[in-house]
């Protein structure tokens, strides 16, 4: 008994326990808000601005590196501004106010965010190197660590610009699954977010930046309801509908996840710059209108194709993808899917309007996986720039049933022993290729055909009655008229006319074993000009401060229009992939790019063709690491205050107030810039914030000194964890 | 004690009725001035009673004249109804005013520019530094002004030194305390800590200049005694303006600092009633060894 | 007959007269009282002349800084923030004064056979205008070294405003001055910059660190 009593109490005890320790995972709303920053794309016409398009942002660096939509910020039919104001919240109460201008550091248009770095104060001058104030800004997260239901904070302006900063509170509702990765395309919630906060922050319940609130505002008709006429851009007198509007966009229900940016924020942290110089000149974008055919469903999805064709789906679906190819899209492109059950909109797996993030042309996919589907007649719609392009039907319920079925198609070449080798969608140039599949439920006698496409023309094609078992593996292969040509094929498998399984390859490149030889000659070189670059030796160690890093390769055999990827890392972590249609001759040497003043660090350089790393090379600059930023996470407690004559109660201009490094006491203090922590001068009013905050459990000095007032220094400053602001007053006596 | 004090100090009895005391008429005025400024401080200081601005300007700017006006009505007023006047009271009052306008301020703030190297030293060097500079200033130029002013035609008996030596104090410093009070607009409880720094330095100042000179001309003390009492109203000056200003911060902590009104005015009552009773100790004892000096030669009955 | 005595009945009989007719007369003091007299004004003298030397010594009290690769030693005021982690040798900054803080920088320029001491300077020009509010060049001028030799110097003014944008920043004038010599096949730029009120007397400030610098 006493033994029970005594356990029950320790019960009680932990439990009570648990009642008094603070939650850790508080989040500090202030801070996020002074984070977000309110973005004015606007266009120079004489010496008038005109407002083009807002959003909001977010700052991700003490330099002022910003994250937001890139829709609203690069020069685009829509948004054809030239300069990017950004506002700050100067105080959390009230409206955002005008400081600098900014310029795109880089972005990625389809998946549509941008960085911006702040370059200019507001009037137009140059900000030197050095002499930006140490800016507020967010924490990145891990939005890979992001599971259904857990909380949303999205920060961001609720209108344009007449309203302070808000944060809105939501759940994750559901992921959203699209070619683009690494993982889920998109965060979907219910939380209720203007148009004007897309490209703010969506942050964790622990403050972190998790992912940009995004949605495109539509062009045409379609989008005149959610456009402002806030000025009289044509002169006349008159702010009405002749005046160009700045698009607000709908409520936002989709956050682009953090991880889809962590190249371009990594670059950009470390002024990372490719210059692709042989890249050809840009291909006109597409006049013809954006099309979408052939759209089916899969249940999953292998290496960026369907698993297997659907029709129906059994009960306790938890993963459903509709497939569909399309043609003429662009970054401009603004789609959406609806999807409606039992003829009600779902929300949960409905796509808002959004920018279209993949290539001119291809096959896409969008779903979802580890969610349930509630059972019911389920319609999908895609609608192109507000248009409806076509839909298609999936029945999810009832039982599963075992009906004949092709999946998971995998191309190679055959070797001597009739084993299928290669990297499974690339095979080099040669007389035959060969695909494997699955097959299940099959009945002899069945009828069922095989189509190969090259280039999206039939190139062959075989019907036949089904022979083997009902269960296994089959090979087919295809040797067209002239051998295998580069670029890229298509195999569709049937069951008695129906689409069971469909898979893409490509061709390119020069047998080398079982795989192609596609890229080759792949090195690094220092050269003060890129044409220098081609003829300096290939080396793989640099020192440190070298004017440009450029990375060489030849290739081969690779057709006009393949899909390949360059990526490159620093320290294993990379901070450029760009993937676009090979547009260069077929075969050729020294393709060269180029890294302009790469800071230290381990550089690796891969080439993909269709995801697939094909070739890489590894070169180390200087101490092969990155530098270390000593403001890289912000946390700490945020010293403000005001300083304040004494014998007035006034606040004192220009009083500089110096924040001692935890090395030094106040008595130690030399007037050292090395043994600083931080300085800060009071503004008219006497306020002075210092933008560094200061970390956590330590201690650091002050001293004070203005001419004709008795100094202050004073040891053991110091703040704890729970204390993320500190205001405090500071009282000079004339001396 | 002040029926002591009048016994002790005031000229001999023959004289009681034809020339004014003055200790208890200055006790009087530093005392009514420190009540004032306690009860202003503590207001403010616990009440945190606050005017308009330029309420709290004009009541500043009253404060800086409530000595001259207490002055006038306890020290000169009664004068005219005395025999034997001290008529020069308000010559000098006027001219220590005028002198710290056109000399002392401008010396002291544009030619030493104090304000720009003393403050940041340390106390020791402060209080240094303060001696050097506008205390030996403001000590020299109301020594000059007593001197050509009093030295020696006003001086009838030890007690015109210390007279004329206060109405320096309150012409110079009532000038000075003005001046930053019209300048640097302090509240009306630091204005009162302003108007108690400026009595406390000027009031020890000039009592040991007053000293000095009783001591020279009465006395017809060896040589070095007039200046060490004037290098001693320069260093009393100095350490008051050197002190009050560490009393009057208060420490820096994580929690900010506040100013300390109330121990500012305990070390310049302090300074106050320190000097007073300094000051007069040294000129009981000097009159008490004049007196015994005279009646040694000259009988008790002084004949 | 003691002075005391005597003084206090003269001054008795000075008062009653001076009552009487309303004229001070002429009262005489002794020797003794005259030396007095003297050697407090003396005295006066003295303990000022100390505070000048204290004010001067405590205005001018220096510090030592040495870059032996540069090849550079300079005296430079004490209680100034000294800095070297930017595009300069070295930063000076008086962080006491209030408004904007006085500045001397030294900086080194490379200079090529072709290069003027003109081609240094408008490159200053150059970027300058790009980064700060109204600058304007004032004029050019020569100035003198510690030797003597002649150096060319640059007067500008812009404006300077506190850089936070959370808070509401003061504004000030600023009058600046570089000093521009070549040795050695580099060349040497002083930059002096003070707040246009108290630009003049901080001028003393750079004659004294011209002086005291050694290249």
């Amino acid at each position: 008994m006493p033994r029970r009593r005594d356990g029950l109490l320790l019960l009680l005890l932990l439990l009570s326990a648990g009642f008094w320790t603070p939650s850790a995972a508080a989040i500090d709303l202030d801070r996020v808000k002074r984070a977000t920053v309110f973005i004015y794309q606007a266009k120079s016409i004489g010496n008038d601005l005109i407002i083009k398009c807002v959003s909001s942002g977010t700052l991700i660096s003490a330099d002022g590196l910003i994250i937001t939509n890139a829709h609203s910020v690069l020069p685009r039919r829509q948004c054809d501004g030239d300069q990017l104001i950004i506002s700050l919240n100067v105080d959390l109460a009230e409206q955002p106010i005008p400081k600098y201008r900014a310029e795109i550091f880089g972005a990625d248009e389809g998946v549509d965010i941008a960085i911006l770095r702040i370059a200019r104060e507001l009037d137009g001058r140059l900000i030197a190197e050095g002499e930006l104030p140490i800016l507020p800004f967010a924490d990145i997260g891990d939005a890979d660590a992001v599971l259904i239901d857990d909380n949303l904070i999205v920060a961001g302006f609720p209108d344009l610009g007449n309203r302070p900063v808000t944060t809105t509170r939501g759940t994750v509702t559901a992921f959203i699954t699209e070619p683009t990765g690494p993982g889920p395309s998109w965060f979907k919630t219910r939380a209720e977010i203007p148009g004007t906060m897309s490209g703010g922050g969506a942050y964790n319940s622990r403050g972190q930046l998790i992912g940009i609130p995004t949605s495109a505002p539509l062009v045409g008709a379609a989008a005149a309801a959610s456009c402002r006429y806030i000025a009289d851009t044509d002169g006349d007198g008159l702010v009405n509908a002749s005046d160009s509007c700045v698009p607000i966009g709908d409520f936002v229900s989709t956050v682009r996840p953090i991880s889809h940016a962590r190249g371009l924020i990594r670059g950009a942290r470390n002024s990372l710059k490719v210059d692709v110089i042989s890249a050809p000149a840009l291909i006109p974008p597409p006049m013809n209108p954006p099309r979408v055919s052939r759209m089916f469903f899969a249940p999953s999805v292998v290496d960026g194709a369907p698993a297997t064709v659907v029709g129906a789906m059994p009960n306790n679906t938890k993963s459903l993808f509709l497939f569909f190819d399309y043609d003429n899209m662009s970054a401009e492109t603004v789609y959406e899917l609806r999807v409606a059950r039992d003829g009600i909109p779902d929300t949960t797996f409905s796509l808002p309007p959004v920018r279209w993030s993949g290539r001119e042309s291809g096959v896409w996919h969008i779903g979802s996986r580890e969610q349930a589907w509630a059972n019911g007649a389920y319609e999908f719609t895609l609608l192109i720039n507000g248009a409806s392009v076509g839909s298609q039907r999936i029945v999810v319920g009832g039982a599963a049933r075992n009906r004949p079925q092709f999946s998971d198609i995998v191309f190679g070449t055959l070797d001597s022993r009739g084993a299928l080798t290669g990297n499974g969608s690339i095979l080099p140039l040669g007389d035959i290729a060969s695909a494997r599949f699955l097959f299940a439920n099959m009945r002899g006698g069945r009828p069922w055909t095989a189509i190969w496409y090259y280039g999206g023309v039939e190139v062959a094609r075989s019907v036949d009655a089904w022979s083997d078992d009902a269960h296994g593996a089959k090979v087919i292969r295809v040797a067209p008229e002239g051998g295998l040509l580069p670029g890229q094929y298509r195999l569709e498998l049937y069951i008695e006319g129906a689409l069971s399984a469909t898979s893409d390859f490509i061709v390119a490149g020069r047998p080398a074993g079982p795989l192609p030889e596609i890229f080759a000659n792949l090195r690094h070189t220092s050269a003060e000009s890129p044409l220098a670059a081609s003829l300096a030796p290939a080396a793989s160690s640099f020192p440190g401060g070298i004017p440009a890093l450029y990375a060489l390769f030849d290739w081969r055999l690779i057709a006009a229009g393949t899909p390949w990827t360059l990526r490159w890392l620093v320290d294993d972590q990379p901070f450029y992939q760009t993937t676009q249609p090979w547009l260069t001759i077929e075969s050729g040497a020294d393709f060269t790019l180029a890294l302009a003043n790469p800071p230290d660090g381990s550089y690796t350089l891969q080439l993909l063709v269709d995801n697939l790393k094909v070739a890489e090379q590894d070169a180390i600059v200087g101490i092969g690491q990155l530098p270390i930023d000593r403001l890289a996470q912000f946390e700490g407690t945020i010293l403000s205050g005001r300083v304040i004559d004494s014998a007035t109660g006034r606040g004192l201009p220009s009083v500089t107030i110096v924040l001692i490094s935890a090395d030094y006491t106040a008595e130690e203090f030399e007037w050292r810039e090395d043994q600083i922590f931080a300085l800060a001068a009071t503004d008219r009013n006497g306020d002075f914030l210092f933008a560094r905050p200061l970390a956590f459990d330590t201690y650091y000095s002050v001293v004070i000194e203005a001419d004709g007032y008795i100094p202050h220094a004073a040891d053991e400053f110091f703040f704890e964890p729970d204390q993320p602001y500190a205001d405090i007053e500071i009282a000079m006596v004339r001396g | 004690m002040l029926p002591e004090i009048r016994r002790q100090s005031d000229p001999a009895p023959a004289d009681a009725q034809s020339i004014l005391p003055v200790w208890r008429r200055l006790s009087l005025q530093l005392a009514v001035l420190t009540a004032v400024c306690l009860v202003i401080v503590l207001i403010g200081e616990f009440l945190q009673l606050r005017f308009d601005a330029r309420i709290e300007r004009l009541l500043s700017l009253a404060l800086a004249a409530l000595p001259l006006v207490l002055w006038l009505l306890i020290a000169v007023l009664p004068e005219y109804r005395v025999a034997r006047p001290r008529r020069r009271l308000l010559g000098v009052a006027a001219v220590s005013a005028l002198t710290a306008s056109a000399i002392g301020l401008p010396l002291v703030q544009d030619f030493l520019r104090v304000s720009e190297w003393l403050p940041l030293q340390s106390v020791i060097a402060r209080a240094l530094g303060y001696t050097l500079s506008a205390g030996i200033v403001d000590a020299g130029l109301k020594f000059v002004v007593l001197r050509y002013l009093i030295y020696p035609q006003g001086l009838r008996a030890r007690g015109d030194a210390i007279a004329y030596a206060f109405a320096g104090a309150v012409g110079y410093g009532g000038l000075v305390c003005l001046a930053t009070i019209w300048r640097q607009e302090p509240s009306w409880d630091i204005a009162a800590i302003y108007l108690l720094t400026n009595l406390a330095i000027q009031f020890a100042s000039s009592m040991f200049i007053g000293l000095g000179i009783a001591e020279s001309y009465f006395s017809d003390a060896y040589p070095l005694a007039l200046p060490v009492n004037v290098l001693a109203a320069a260093t009393s000056a100095g350490v008051i303006t050197a002190l009050v200003g560490g009393f009057m911060s208060g420490p820096l902590s994580t929690a900010g600092n506040v100013d300390r009104p109330l121990f500012a005015f305990a070390l310049l009552a302090g300074a106050l009633g320190a000097t007073l009773g300094i000051v007069y100790f040294l000129f009981s004892n000097a009159e008490r060894r004049e007196r015994e000096a005279y009646r040694g030669r000259w009988g008790a009955d002084g004949i | 007959m003691p002075n005391g005595a005597s003084a206090r009945h003269t001054a008795a009989a000075g008062a009653q007269m001076e009552f009487e007719t309303g004229r001070t007369p002429a009262v005489q003091i002794t020797p003794r009282q005259r030396w007095s007299i003297a050697l407090t004004y003396i005295m006066i003298a003295v303990v000022f002349a100390f505070g000048v030397n204290q004010r001067d010594s405590a205005l001018n009290q220096a510090s030592a800084y040495s870059n032996l690769e540069a090849g550079i030693s300079a005296q430079y005021p004490a209680r100034w923030l000294l800095e070297e982690a930017g595009p300069y040798i070295f930063r000076l900054r008086d962080m006491a004064n209030r408004g904007f803080n006085t500045v001397i920088e030294v900086s080194a320029a490379p200079v090529g056979s072709d290069t003027s001491e003109r081609n240094i300077l408008d490159q200053l020009t150059l970027r300058r205008a790009q980064t700060l509010i109204d600058y304007a060049v004032l004029g050019y001028d020569v100035y003198h070294l510690a030797d003597n030799t002649p150096a060319i110097s640059m007067s500008y003014s812009y404006v300077s405003r506190d850089a936070s944008p959370f808070l509401e920043g003061v504004s000030s004038i600023v009058y600046g001055l570089d000093i521009l010599t070549i040795r050695r096949g580099q060349g040497l730029i002083i930059s002096f910059r003070a707040d246009a009120d108290i630009y003049e007397r901080e001028l003393e400030t750079l004659r004294w660190f011209v002086q005291n610098l050694v290249f």
